[in-house]
């Protein structure tokens, strides 16, 4: 019962949902960048699909040539050619 | 700006050292996770040869161990980037270290000076008359830039050269700009050195064409006829009594346009017979280094030609950023050909006399002279030519001469 009530302050508060829940936060640039935050870690990589764990959900990015540009704790940086998104 | 940030950070990525490994065998995605976790930073992840490669800082490869054993998987290394792995190959190599040491020092010690000034924006005031006039200031190749005054400097170049109404001094790397402007409307310097009282008198003999005078009292008019040395206008003017003895004078700086109609001598004489030059396409080149003002190079026999030319081009060398170095880099060329004499034909001979002759008009139409006839006529012999005239013009006249005072005092004067 307490998530609810805390969901419903931040809402409240319009704090985003990238800050109150960790939601994943993707940020795509054209079809050849995409930036990730707020992942939990890979959990598959290939050179066409990338699987990410979030906290909610799984991220699965699918496409051509992808390349980790660059891989932290906070961000995921990944080129090449994104052809789907699809979060299950 | 993104490109200079890539380039800082690539700057800064070889000065730490990074190094690109092979990860295989194992939970590789957990082996990833994990580094992601214990703050170890991977770029440029991409699968290969039944795992990944990745790279990483050279201190961060060092953490990997523990981790890749709780992973069962094993890193290898590809490849080395950067300074640490450089010097660390190049270890034993202590003269060449000290040589690089030696170079940076020798350069950072040459841009403690100016290496090269360049002046833009004169006109009237050669670039030389303001090289020597900074040598006097000890402002030259090679002066220290801690001992210029930037300031300073503009403000003394506005002083002594009042002809100059905006300077800038600039000071980049060892490269000094001195950019000026000079008044183009200053009034003529004969009209600030005419003296106090003076008479205009022709330069020429001539008829008068037209007369206007500002300030004097004219002695011609137009249509007359003035021999040179004539006074056409008087600084002197002279005040009478009622029963018209002079009792004062009044003296002035004359000042009119005057404009003559004159005749000019034109002759010009030349030999049909000239030589011409044909270049054989022989060609020797010879290239040189010049270093505080002595010259290093090569010959490798530039002048064995009996008739030949030699032409160089040189360049300054510089560093980024306006770092000029007392280093000249230069290439000479030399080229041979022969001289061989051929004569003019006639119509060679006439077109040429024709083109000397227009030359010399249109100097003359560049002064301000306009040509009003022109009677030369164009004679070729069997050696020369020679064209012969004259030339009726239309030029200004009225040259100032100082007039000698009387001893009656000057109207309006208490002397």
């Amino acid at each position: 019962m307490r998530k609810p009530a805390f969901q419903k302050v931040a809402a409240a508060m319009e704090i985003p949902a990238d800050l109150a829940e960790k939601a994943a936060l993707v940020e795509l640039t054209g079809q050849n960048f995409l930036r990730v935050e707020n992942y939990l870690g890979i959990i598959e990589y290939t050179a066409e699909r990338l699987l990410l764990q979030c906290k909610n959900c799984r991220l699965e990015i699918s496409g051509k040539n992808l390349l980790i540009e660059l891989y932290a704790r906070e961000e995921l940086i990944l080129r090449g050619q994104i052809e789907q998104l699809h979060y299950f | 700006m993104k490109g200079e940030l890539a380039l800082l950070k690539r700057i800064r990525l070889l000065r730490k050292g990074f190094v690109k490994v092979h990860i295989c065998g194992g939970n590789y995605e957990r082996f990833l996770n994990l580094c992601a976790n214990h703050g170890i930073l991977l770029w440029d992840i991409q699968p290969a040869q039944r795992g990944y490669e990745a790279k990483l800082y050279r201190k961060d490869f060092f953490s990997l161990k523990p981790l890749a054993k709780k992973c069962r998987t094993r890193v290898r290394v590809r490849r080395k980037y950067g300074l640490p792995f450089f010097l660390y190959r190049h270890r034993k190599r202590k003269v060449f270290a000290l040589g690089l040491c030696f170079c940076g020092f020798f350069i950072f010690f040459l841009s403690c000076f100016i290496w090269n000034i360049t002046i833009h924006g004169n006109l009237s005031i050669s670039r030389q008359t303001l090289m020597e006039y900074l040598a006097s200031r000890q402002i030259t190749y090679g002066t220290r830039k801690s001992a210029l005054d930037c300031r300073q400097l503009a403000a003394d170049l506005r002083n002594d050269f009042p002809g100059i109404i905006w300077v800038s001094v600039r000071l980049t790397g060892t490269y000094l700009q001195i950019d000026l402007q000079e008044n183009t409307d200053r009034p003529e310097a004969e009209t600030e050195n005419a003296p106090e009282a003076s008479d205009l008198v022709a330069d020429a003999d001539g008829t008068i064409v037209s007369m206007i005078t500002r300030e004097g009292l004219p002695v011609a008019g137009k249509g007359d006829k003035v021999k040179k040395g004539d006074v056409l206008v008087k600084g002197e003017m002279e005040i009478t009594d009622d029963a018209d003895n002079v009792v004062n004078y009044r003296y002035c700086r004359s000042d009119a346009d005057i404009y003559i109609r004159t005749t000019i001598p034109y002759e010009d004489t030349f030999s049909l017979a000239h030589e011409i030059i044909t270049y054989t396409g022989r060609k020797r080149y010879a290239v040189y280094l010049k270093l505080f003002g002595r010259y290093f190079g090569v010959d490798p026999g530039l002048r064995c030609f009996a008739d030949g030319d030699i032409m160089g081009t040189e360049r300054q060398l510089r560093l980024p950023g306006n770092i000029y170095l007392p280093a000249s880099a230069g290439i000479l060329s030399a080229r041979e050909y022969k001289r061989t004499v051929v004569a003019y034909t006639k119509e060679e001979a006439i077109a040429l006399a024709k083109q000397k002759l227009q030359k010399f008009l249109l100097e003359n139409e560049q002064k301000g002279v306009q040509i009003f006839e022109n009677n030369v006529k164009i004679e070729v012999s069997t050696t020369s030519c020679r064209a012969k005239g004259t030339l009726t013009v239309i030029k200004k006249t009225g040259r100032s001469v100082r007039i000698k005072k009387s001893d009656f005092p000057q109207e309006g004067t208490n002397e």
